[in-house]
């Protein structure tokens, strides 16, 4: 007679077979596991680490290292790659965002731990992106300087200045941040991890690892030689723009020691248009409120918030102020933000109108960017910004006139004479520290 | 779904998986709805899955009516009515366009005109495995070869069986219907040899084949840009690329089969190894040539009968011979793939007609006093009448004229040198260190297909053995292997 067997051994014997199958499959695990963990660490196209030139540049700037060749740089990709891959104990107390206008401000004018997260012709949505990218990876500052560029509320030309901005990021940063509704799709995390698992991308990822060993160069996914390598040593004579640890920039020599011709020609070339920013009408109300919200939702976060308006040229100033037709809006912007800031509790520091801060001509690259000295004295550090304390120039000029109509309230372009309130002085503050 | 694709290889392990948690009653519809699965995962099958369900609905019916039924008549009504069906969908799917424009081109020949409708049909994929192994049955019940199936699970099951309804091979009823009542038990050992032979496959595909192909596809695409030594070489290497595309591909469908617990037919046997052509025929692609041998051969062989020495023999060679066009049409609706076959049927009844007189020269013939110098001399025969016909095969493949690779061959040879062939075969995706790989692959493959199935040679070998070529293997596939680029050659007949 046939024995039969119970159900229980039919299943124990199941289990046990499942998992002698599962065992010996295990002994292949490995071969993924490695080909995972070397995919993620090669990553030639960038899919979890970002582009490889973008990912070297931030990997030097979180090393500490000053990099060569910032013109060449996609800025968003660094930055978005520098948030990602910063390390905790990094996080600096204070991150700076705006155009390449604040890219003079540096750590020594600032104090403390800082990053400058400005990018060149950066519009509202790359200043609120580069915020994001922070939240996004849980690594907020304490202190934020927003340099706030007029051009942030001309609706007229929003779409040419954010022409270059991450979009996709920026709809994020409105749904998920400030809770507006975009038109913002999560992203197919399965096919990105998809990847990982990908053999056309892990025989990519070897051949280009191979490449890189045998030739020892850093090149991009099509062989092109990243140009960008750590800066040492004296850097006061380089001819090329590079970037510093902190974000800050300094420009090639040529350019630095442009003479006062020079300057003043491109300065008559920006005058006419204040650098294509003509046809400013009015400050745009879907920017200004936008921008409104963003500032609020930093506040929210329990981050200091401070202002900084860094100047246009004296003469870009007093053109502006002699022919206002198409800069109306312009005009419009500074006011509004005094008065925006004293109703939020956040400093403002520096003027649009160079002459207001004591930002004389010689401390001019050109008509749109002021030199590191500029900034220096019209930031009084990041300490006294956050209590409100005043500027070294404001201290001075209070010191000698006693009146602080003139720098904390005035209207820009009612005066396009620069003030010097005492040239031994001024003399001092522009030397480098 | 691509054998060569994730989504099979996560389908294929959930089935594996899934299919031992069944009772053994409930296999075969588990395995129906997997294969339904595999079948509509594409979309352009989707549109045409009412094809595949009444092919199986028709015969299916077809064959329990053969069975009933006792009266000649009735009985050949219902033969020929699945014959129409299977072969019609076929015809109007796969060779209306070819037929309608050779008949115009044919009428515009002698100078007239016709006009001639083209409509814009897709083939659905596996269409002539599944009408030929449902044909295969039909007259299999109808020749009392076997019992029609009264189980509709287990038929419709026989004709869509996902490892082998896209690339075959060819199954018969008799084999593959028994199984599924009593499917093998899980045995450890039979699964890591199938998924071993599945590995095997891949190996073939992937590194071999995919790599020559590579190759062949950048000479045969444009040959007016190839001298005569790449058309050469790439000819040359197109045998082996089909072969090891094609028995890979088939390693896979019997590996994968073998995982579930089933066993389905060898579709090649080193078929390069065979020193006649008969041979070659006898090892390559036998579930086809043995289905053409079976239903058409067979039947054309009753008209042999009675006829006188000559005649008979002429008949019989008539009769090989006439399977190879077909052979060829079935692959394709191109003239090409007829001429291919006719040049097959050819050399084998030249072959057969020869066979005794070659035999008696041979005996003289001092190279062959040696049997390896006599094997090599045979064998190099064999490969270059194939690859002879198969320029026919690669030129309806690859969209070229194949007296364009014919005459090419002989241009470019002036000012030949080694150096400056080889830089041309590397700027064909071919360089020394890929000509290299292949060498030690293929010499790898033929030494262990020498031995015999690689899913019990597998099993013989020692832990350390078995571990290291499955590392090898993967690892190979991982470093070398052809990513997303080609499916299957014979996927697509």
């Amino acid at each position: 007679m046939k024995k039969r067997t119970s159900p229980q051994s039919v299943l124990l014997r199941g289990a046990a077979i499942f998992l002698v199958v599962a065992v010996k499959i295990c002994f292949l695990l490995p071969i993924p596991i490695f080909m995972m963990i070397f995919n993620y660490k090669v990553d030639v196209s960038g899919l979890f680490q970002g582009e490889l030139a973008p990912r070297e540049v931030a990997s030097m700037l979180l090393d500490g290292q000053t990099v060569s060749n910032y013109d060449k740089m996609d800025e968003r990709q660094v930055l978005k790659i520098y948030a990602q891959n910063l390390p905790e104990e990094q996080i600096p107390d204070t991150l700076a965002l705006g155009s390449s206008r604040v890219m003079q401000l540096n750590s020594d004018i600032v104090g403390g731990s800082f990053f400058n997260g400005g990018m060149s012709g950066a519009g509202f949505m790359d200043i609120a992106n580069t915020w994001y990218l922070f939240e996004r990876a849980n690594k907020l500052p304490k202190n934020l300087i927003i340099c706030v560029d007029p051009w942030l509320f001309n609706g007229t030309v929003a779409s040419e200045i954010n022409q270059n901005s991450d979009s996709e990021l920026f709809s994020e940063f409105l749904e998920k941040a400030l809770g507006v509704a975009s038109d913002y799709e999560e992203p197919d995390k399965v096919a990105l991890w998809k990847s990982l698992i990908e053999p056309a991308y892990f025989q990519g990822n070897v051949r280009y690892y191979l490449q890189q060993k045998k030739t020892g160069q850093s090149t991009t996914e099509d062989g092109d030689v990243i140009p960008f390598q750590p800066v040492t040593g004296d850097i006061s004579e380089l001819d090329y723009a590079i970037k510093f640890p902190d974000g800050s920039i300094q420009y090639p020599v040529s350019f630095r020691t442009w003479t006062n011709d020079q300057v003043m020609s491109e300065v008559l070339g920006q005058a006419g248009t204040l650098q294509s920013r003509h046809g400013f009408p009015e400050m745009d109300s879907y920017w200004t409120s936008l921008f409104d919200s963003f500032v609020q939702h930093v506040q929210e976060k329990g981050v200091n918030v401070v202002f900084l308006l860094t100047p246009y040229h004296p003469f870009i100033c007093r053109h502006v102020h002699n022919n206002p037709q198409g800069f109306e809006g312009f005009f419009q912007v500074e006011p509004w933000l005094r008065e925006y800031g004293a109703a939020h509790n956040i400093p403002v520091y520096g003027s649009y109108h160079a002459g207001r801060v004591g930002i004389p001509e010689k401390l001019f690259f050109d008509g749109v960017h002021c030199r590191g000295e500029a900034l220096r004295l019209m930031f009084p550090g990041i300490e006294q910004a956050v209590q409100g304390l005043p500027s070294t120039y404001e201290a001075k000029y209070l010191e000698k006139y006693g009146n602080k109509q003139n720098t904390a309230n005035a209207l820009i372009g009612q005066d396009g004479e620069c003030v010097v309130p005492d040239a031994a002085w001024f003399e001092s503050a522009c030397a480098p520290s | 779904m691509d054998f060569n694709s994730l989504a099979f290889l996560v389908f294929f392990c959930g089935v594996a998986a899934l299919t031992y948690c069944f009772p053994r009653k409930l296999k075969p519809a588990f395995l129906l709805i997997a294969s339904y699965v595999f079948y509509l995962y594409k979309p352009e099958n989707a549109r045409l899955v009412m094809l595949l369900i009444s092919a199986t609905v028709i015969t299916y019916g077809c064959g329990l009516a053969l069975d009933y039924l006792k009266g000649k008549w009735a009985r050949l009504l219902f033969l020929w009515s699945s014959l129409l069906f299977c072969s019609g969908i076929l015809f109007y799917f796969k060779y209306f366009n070819f037929f309608t424009q050779s008949w115009h081109d044919l009428v515009g020949l002698f100078g007239g005109t016709v006009k001639t409708a083209e409509l814009n049909l897709i083939a659905p994929l596996g269409l002539s495995y599944f009408t030929f192994q449902s044909l295969g049955y039909v007259i299999d019940v109808y020749q009392h070869r076997i019992k029609a199936v009264h189980d509709p699970i287990k038929y419709a099951l026989f004709v869509s069986f996902f490892p082998c309804i896209f690339t075959g091979p060819i199954e018969r009823a008799e084999h593959l219907i028994p199984q599924f009542s009593n499917p093998h038990k899980f045995h450890y050992s039979r699964m890591a040899g199938g998924a071993f032979r599945m590995l095997w496959g891949y190996f073939k595909k992937m590194v071999l084949a995919d790599t020559i192909g590579g190759f062949v596809q950048a000479v045969y695409s444009a040959p007016e840009k190839s001298l005569g030594p790449y058309l050469i070489v790439a000819s040359l290497l197109f045998s082996y690329q089909i072969y090891l595309d094609f028995s890979g591909c088939c390693d896979i469908a019997i590996g994968g089969a073998r995982v579930l617990g089933f066993d389905l037919l060898e579709n090649f046997n080193r078929p390069f190894a065979a020193r006649t052509y008969t041979e070659l025929w006898n090892r390559w692609h036998i579930s086809l040539t043995s289905w053409f041998r079976d239903y058409i051969f067979t039947p054309l062989s009753f008209f042999n009968r009675g006829l006188p020495g000559r005649w008979g023999k002429l008949q019989g060679w008539f009769n090989v011979f006439i399977i190879f066009p077909i052979s060829g049409l079935w692959h394709g609706p191109s003239w090409a793939y007829v001429i291919w076959g006719v040049f097959n049927g050819l050399f084998l009844v030249i072959g057969k007609a020869t066979a005794k007189s070659r035999r008696r020269r041979n005996k003289k013939n001092p190279l062959y006093k040696s049997d390896l110098v006599k094997g090599f001399i045979q064998r190099s025969c064999v490969y270059l009448l194939f690859t002879f016909c198969i320029v026919f095969f690669a030129a309806a493949l690859y969209g070229s004229g194949a007296a364009e690779v014919f005459t090419g061959m002989f241009s470019g040879w002036g000012g030949f040198t080694l150096q400056g062939f080889c830089q041309g075969l590397a700027s064909r995706s071919l360089p020394l260190s890929t000509i290299g790989m292949l060498i030690i692959g293929c010499t790898f493959v033929e030494l262990v297909e020498w031995r015999g199935p690689v899913y019990k040679w597998i099993r013989n070998q020692c832990f350390a053995v078995r571990w290291a070529l499955y590392y090898g293997l993967t690892l190979a596939i991982l470093f070398f292997g052809v990513f997303g680029k080609s499916a299957f050659i014979y996927q697509n007949y």
